[in-house]
């Protein structure tokens, strides 16, 4: 059990992953359908992921087993490889959203004629080697990001508070509560980071105060993703849709500091490098499923489960034509509903098997 | 040793990944080469053609200071048509991502500018920031001109552009703010107007001895003929262009804006001359008052429907300067005061008198410079909403909303 995670490193785990997640192309994508009613979207997906959050430490604090080897003693093992395939290709789906934003993100803000072929090969390459190693890896490196992600942030922070306007927050519902929920179901695909808890399950060291720590940690992100949320409404008001990497472009708001210091450049570097390491993130999820579902088949179950991702992963790219606008339309109007359903429903439910678990046996690492 | 590293997967990862991306980066041409640093763009509507025009950092050493400044330009049947000619003239891809101050020709402003602004900063090709400036002549002359005067044009322009605003004249743009004005539904913006005039005029020689062999910006574009004098003198005296829709409809003169300044914040600072001041004090003096501090607030209100809007002014004053029976009064001590009752009454007319005519002007031109409808909206919707429903013609909402001004006057020493 040496792999497992500590609590310290799951709670920066949890903290860079929403952090970083949110706050890139979020901000914009639904600023253009609620306008100055976005942070209220935000709101409410939070309010809704943080309860689920607070199952989801329920089921760490309950079960000692591996997630899948819990599923499997509770429901059998079919509908256990059926829950995994369906979490894997949710997995799939989030790290070609991410890479889609990474891309975005190096395209405009690092002003250089990319290949995109050989931008995914990079990413591939960094995919396969995070996506196979433990968690606790991706844990030991995120106690590392996390100075540089909190530094980033608070620059953009003391950068754009100044030219914060809050009266660009009114009038409060200005598209109605409908507009609202339905944004926040729309982009329900860009939240729901409890589910990376579930495989936290089994592979963190149970120590004191872990349930209040995981509570602090998510409480805290949400808090800081919202802050610079309501700050980057204040600052581009009508012009929020425009701007599609939320946390780089508050950064370049001073223009003394644009021409004489740019020290945005730390935060145009940095959250581009952290979101990489968010895809090799959910690439582990992804091939830590798959690899579930075919280890009783297949002998070098690692490498082929890597493959099958990497294959998934290619598919996905070439069918929305390395295009990302076509991939936010499925994303909104088709992923939503499937997210929905594994985020949500599918959550809930495991969390409704963990409730009678009694049996704690030492688990076989997958 | 090579046991060892094929035995190791990360190794061979390594290995593969240095493999692919070592002699794709030592092959590529490094980014310098390619793409320039533009500082300035200038944009001009000439006929059917669009003349983009820019001041390029050229990283090499000069002799004088403001050597490593060029302007390139280039003409084009729209704006990324010409940007495209314009970096085909260079031989490097135009790159604005520093750009800090775009100029529009007068002919181009009359034209609308929003359009261009919203291509600039979707396509991602200018960052938000740039301050937005007009001109009386043509763009490309102005940055030719002020290519002369000084090799950091985008701080200059920046700096002046805030003080005049901070100093009740004139007004900054930036593309941001220009953006969110013609998407507000208000539809106005006040953006700074650089002059360019004859060099017996107030402003900067752009003649200056010192920078005569700018070869550079003389001949950097042969293509292009300048319209610029000798003797061109680069004037910021406080006009300002008025855009209602994106279009400039008139330029504002420094008086004006000071009443457009005492609605707006950010302008604090500013001086005004009452004549004939009489008192216990002054005898039919002329008194210099500066003001040194402004506190605005806003309340909102309804009467028989009709929207109004009351602005609650607090200044503080100095009194700086006094001119009695044709002598400069220079003892100004802290032992009197100097802003008596006479000076106060005069002093609100004055400012009542500047607010009213730029009411006036900005409902002659439809122009809610003051973003009291997007107020209303804000914090009233349901009201506001009310009493849009009754009016015939809703681009007429400005028209009939009704100002009022409470002035108080507190004087400092």
């Amino acid at each position: 059990m040496s792999k497992q995670l500590t609590v310290h490193q799951a709670s920066v785990l949890l903290f860079v992953v929403i952090c970083s997640s949110k706050l890139m192309m979020l901000p914009s994508l639904i600023s253009y359908q609620s306008a100055n009613d976005a942070w209220l979207v935000f709101l409410l997906s939070f309010v809704i992921d943080f309860l689920f959050s607070l199952l989801m430490i329920f089921i760490i604090e309950k079960v000692d087993d591996n997630l899948f080897i819990f599923l499997k003693k509770r429901i059998g093992k079919v509908l256990t490889i059926i829950i995994a395939i369906l979490i894997s290709l949710l997995f799939v789906l989030k790290c070609t959203q991410f890479i889609g934003e990474n891309y975005v993100m190096f395209d405009e803000k690092m002003y250089i004629e990319m290949n995109k072929p050989m931008f995914l090969l990079a990413i591939a390459f960094f995919i396969v080697y995070l996506g196979s190693r433990n968690l606790n890896s991706i844990g030991r490196t995120m106690e590392i990001l996390i100075y540089v992600v909190g530094f980033s942030i608070v620059l953009s922070f003391i950068i754009s508070f100044n030219a914060a306007n809050l009266e660009n927050l009114f009038p409060f519902l200005n598209y109605g509560v409908k507009n609202i929920v339905k944004n926040s179901f729309n982009h329900c695909f860009w939240f729901g980071d409890f589910l990376i808890m579930l495989f936290f399950v089994g592979n963190v060291k149970k120590e004191k105060h872990m349930h209040k720590k995981l509570v602090k940690s998510y409480l805290l992100s949400i808090l800081v993703v919202m802050t610079i949320v309501v700050v980057f409404i204040c600052v581009f008001s009508k012009t929020a849709p425009m701007h599609r990497t939320c946390i780089l472009d508050i950064a370049e708001l001073e223009p003394r500091l644009l021409s004489e210091g740019r020290f945005n450049w730390i935060v145009d570097f940095i959250f581009p490098i952290v979101s990489v390491f968010l895809v090799g993130l959910y690439s582990y999820c992804a091939i830590h499923s798959i690899q579930f579902c075919i280890k009783d088949f297949v002998k070098s179950n690692k490498t082929i489960s890597v493959l099958i991702f990497l294959f998934f992963l290619a598919a996905a790219v070439i069918l929305f034509r390395f295009n990302y606008n076509f991939f936010y339309d499925f994303l909104i109007n088709i992923a939503s509903y499937y997210c929905f359903v594994i985020q949500y429903l599918l959550s809930f439910a495991i969390f409704l098997i963990s409730i009678n678990y009694k049996t704690k046996l030492k688990g076989e690492v997958v | 040793m090579t046991k060892k590293i094929l035995k190791s997967k990360i190794m061979i990862v390594i290995l593969i990944i240095l493999s692919i991306f070592v002699p794709l980066t030592i092959n590529n041409v490094k980014q310098t080469d390619k793409r320039t640093v533009a500082i300035a763009v200038g944009i001009d509507k000439e006929d059917d053609n669009y003349l983009i025009s820019t001041q390029i950092i050229v990283p090499e050493a000069s002799s004088t200071f403001n050597g490593n400044i060029r302007v390139y330009s280039a003409r084009g049947e729209n704006i990324l048509d010409a940007i495209e000619n314009l970096s085909v003239h260079m031989g490097k891809v135009a790159g604005f991502s520093n750009v800090s101050a775009i100029v529009f020709g007068k002919d181009m402003a009359k034209e609308g500018i929003a359009k261009t602004l919203d291509f600039f900063l979707r396509s991602k090709r200018l960052n938000d920031n740039a301050t937005l400036i007009t001109t009386n002549k043509k763009a490309y002359d102005l940055l030719q001109s002020v290519a002369k005067i000084d090799n950091s044009f985008s701080y200059s322009i920046n700096a002046l552009a805030r003080l005049n605003q901070e100093s009740s004249l004139g007004a900054t743009a930036t593309i941001e703010s220009f953006l969110n004005d013609y998407y507000s539904g208000t539809n106005a913006s006040l953006v700074g107007q650089i002059r360019q005039v004859q060099d017996d005029e107030e402003g900067i020689s752009a003649n200056n001895s010192m920078q005569s062999s700018a070869d550079g910006s003389t001949t950097a574009n042969a293509s292009v003929q300048s319209e610029q004098d000798k003797n061109n003198v680069v004037s910021n005296s406080g006009y300002t262009s008025l855009f209602v829709n994106g279009k400039e409809e008139i330029v504002i003169t420094p008086d004006q804006m000071k009443g457009f300044n005492v609605f707006l914040g950010i302008s604090k600072r500013g001086v005004i001359t009452l004549k004939g001041i009489s008192d216990e004090l002054y005898k039919n003096a002329d008194v210099a008052v500066s003001i040194k501090n402004k506190i605005i607030t806003e309340q909102l209100g309804y009467k028989n429907g009709i929207p109004r809007i009351t602005y609650n002014i607090n200044y503080t004053v100095q009194v700086e300067q006094i001119r009695q029976n044709g002598v400069n009064q220079i003892i100004l001590d802290g032992s009197k005061d100097y802003v008596t009752k006479a000076v106060k009454e005069k002093l609100i007319t004055e400012i009542k008198r500047y607010a009213a005519d730029s009411i006036n002007l900005s409902k002659q031109y439809n122009a809610d410079v003051f973003k009291a409808q997007e107020a209303f909206y804000k914090y009233t919707k349901k009201e506001w909403n009310n009493y849009l429903s009754k009016l015939t013609d809703k681009s007429q909402a400005y028209q009939n909303i009704e100002f009022f001004l409470n002035l108080k006057i507190s004087g400092t020493f």
